[in-house]
């Protein structure tokens, strides 16, 4: 008996399996659409690029302290190596980029908290579910939708790598490793973020359950510093701050990338389970 | 083209449906008439494989709902109660994202597109946004959502609510031309309907099948009305003693 059951859902999964890639495109193309009209895109877009603007200006300033600093140092001292710590990629390029992927862990849940929550509440999931569309298909659409968001965000980015390449001299490697750092971790939060849309119909409510899981993604990084031995490495490879910081100084590591990856994979498939169990 | 056998649904101790069993030819229209609260959306919900019947077994163009959903979704248009609409987008942009997910041929898709926006009469509000729609309308929306494709077997739940007089007319010879090609089944608590549009009644209440037949056999001296507010006002206990005899304390007590 039980093993009937079981090649039955083998042969229903082999057939859910068949035109996958184009359900879950239906489905991203429409939710990018609605999200280019949406406020929700402007506002969380407007106040990332603000803040985001705000910490270019600030490290711009601490750059050229220390860059002054160092000069100072190196006539008086007779010192030219003092010139060779001054990092623009590091101290400019570097922080701007990873403040914005801190903005992240705030800005994705406002935007993945409409994504499964809506179709319940506005009863448009009836229709998703009694289409021939597989709940795969349901979530990995949602899912290129909102990593179709991270890239939109980038667009804010522009100004600042445009000024950092037209006035300065930096190296495009760490530039170009942070940037893969950034989308496969905004990738994963976009995962958490639709896991906890699949949770709830009140928005809101999906906004707080993702920020949660992402601060506690954040903090452990905290736990990584206050403690010591094997358990601060654990905490520090299960950080996800910590894993992006390694993409942002320029190291693409399997470990760095098999984490987002696994945290990735691990969030659309406990979404897969709310949203089977969304059908009574 | 469907089959329901024992449909049995349970939400906690409430029994929402109870032991339903029907079977509907190709090409009929059936009208699913109950009072609010019987369990026709329930019936329609586990035919379109968004419920799990809690026991029994529903197929649908010989497809089983619960081992070959997708087969079965494929062969199914669908009006819930509310039209599962998108208020940000346009009427068209709408049917087109429908056309898509129902897995219509690309080379189809503007025909039927045509074709649905004209039968619903939706043409001159092809480009409003939803959210700008009546109630009326956006009812007509949720309608060539369900027949766009063209599907063997139609399900609209309660299709002319919201409508006014004119255009319940308009649909309901719509729906009447759906017969001999398509199967249709579709619920309303309005009895006039039922006589306007169907070839068969099934009546529900409380969760089980109390009365089913051809509109035709009909005898003129009772009407569907008389016929309706016997069989409701009847105690479904002795109603079910009387053929199967088996338990339901549970539907009498909810």
């Amino acid at each position: 008996m039980l093993q009937v059951e079981t090649t039955i859902r083998k042969s229903r999964l082999d057939k859910e399996g068949v035109d996958m890639s184009l359900g879950a495109i239906t489905i991203a193309k429409r939710e990018l659409k609605s999200l280019i009209v949406s406020p929700i895109l402007y506002v969380v877009g407007g106040i990332y690029a603000l803040l985001l603007g705000y910490q270019f200006l600030q490290s711009l300033i601490f750059f050229d302290a220390q860059l002054q600093q160092a000069k100072v140092q190196a006539q008086l001292m007779k010192n030219p190596d003092a010139l060779q710590g001054i990092s623009l990629n590091e101290l400019l390029i570097g922080a701007v980029i990873n403040f914005g992927f801190f903005l992240l862990l705030f800005s994705v849940p406002a935007i993945t908290m409409r994504l499964l929550s809506e179709e319940k509440n506005q009863g448009t999931y009836e229709l998703l579910a009694t289409s021939p569309l597989s709940s795969w298909e349901l979530v990995l659409g949602k899912f290129l939708a909102g990593v179709g968001f991270i890239v939109l965000l980038l667009v804010t980015h522009a100004l600042f790598l445009g000024i950092m390449f037209g006035y300065g001299n930096p190296e495009v490697l760490p530039v170009i490793s942070g940037y893969i750092g950034f989308i496969l971790g905004g990738a994963a939060l976009v995962a958490v973020g639709l896991f906890s849309s699949s949770l709830t119909r009140i928005q809101i409510v999906a906004y707080f359950i993702g920020l949660f899981i992402n601060i506690v993604l954040l903090q452990l990084a905290n736990g990584a510093r206050s403690t010591s031995g094997n358990l601060s490495e654990f905490l520090s490879k299960a950080s996800i701050t910590m894993n992006f910081e390694q993409f942002n100084r320029g190291i693409v590591s399997v470990s760095g990338v098999v984490y987002f990856v696994t945290l990735t994979i691990f969030f659309l498939a406990a979404t897969r389970i709310a949203v089977q169990s969304m059908k009574r | 083209m469907i089959k329901a056998e024992h449909l049995t649904k349970s939400y906690g101790p409430f029994t929402a449906l109870q032991d339903v069993s029907f079977e509907i030819q190709k090409g009929e229209i059936v009208g699913f008439l109950g009072a609010n609260g019987a369990g026709k959306t329930t019936t329609m919900r586990i035919l379109t494989g968004f419920y799990q019947p809690t026991s029994g077994k529903a197929t649908v163009a010989g497809f089983s709902v619960a081992d070959q959903a997708m087969d079965v979704k494929k062969r199914i248009g669908y009006l819930p109660e509310t039209p599962p609409v998108y208020p940000e987008m346009s009427v068209e942009a709408y049917l087109r994202f429908v056309l898509e997910l129902k897995l219509v041929p690309r080379e189809k898709r503007k025909d039927l597109l045509e074709w649905a926006l004209g039968k619903c009469g939706l043409s001159h509000r092809r480009n409003s946004i939803i959210a700008t729609l009546s109630k009326g309308y956006r009812q007509r929306v949720g309608l060539a959502q369900a027949i766009i494709h063209k599907p063997p077997v139609i399900i609209l739940d309660e299709p002319t609510v919201g409508l006014d007089p004119l255009q319940i007319i308009e649909i309901r010879n719509l729906i009447r031309e759906f017969s001999g090609e398509h199967t249709v089944l579709l619920s309303t608590h309005i009895l006039s309907e039922v006589t306007a549009v169907c070839q068969r009644v099934i009546m529900i209440h409380r969760g089980r099948i109390v009365h089913d037949q051809q509109i035709k056999d009909m005898s003129a001296k009772r009407s569907l009305e008389e016929l309706f507010l016997e069989v409701i006002s009847k105690d479904p206990a002795s109603l079910s003693d009387a053929s199967s005899g088996n338990n339901n304390s549970k539907v009498s007590a909810g």
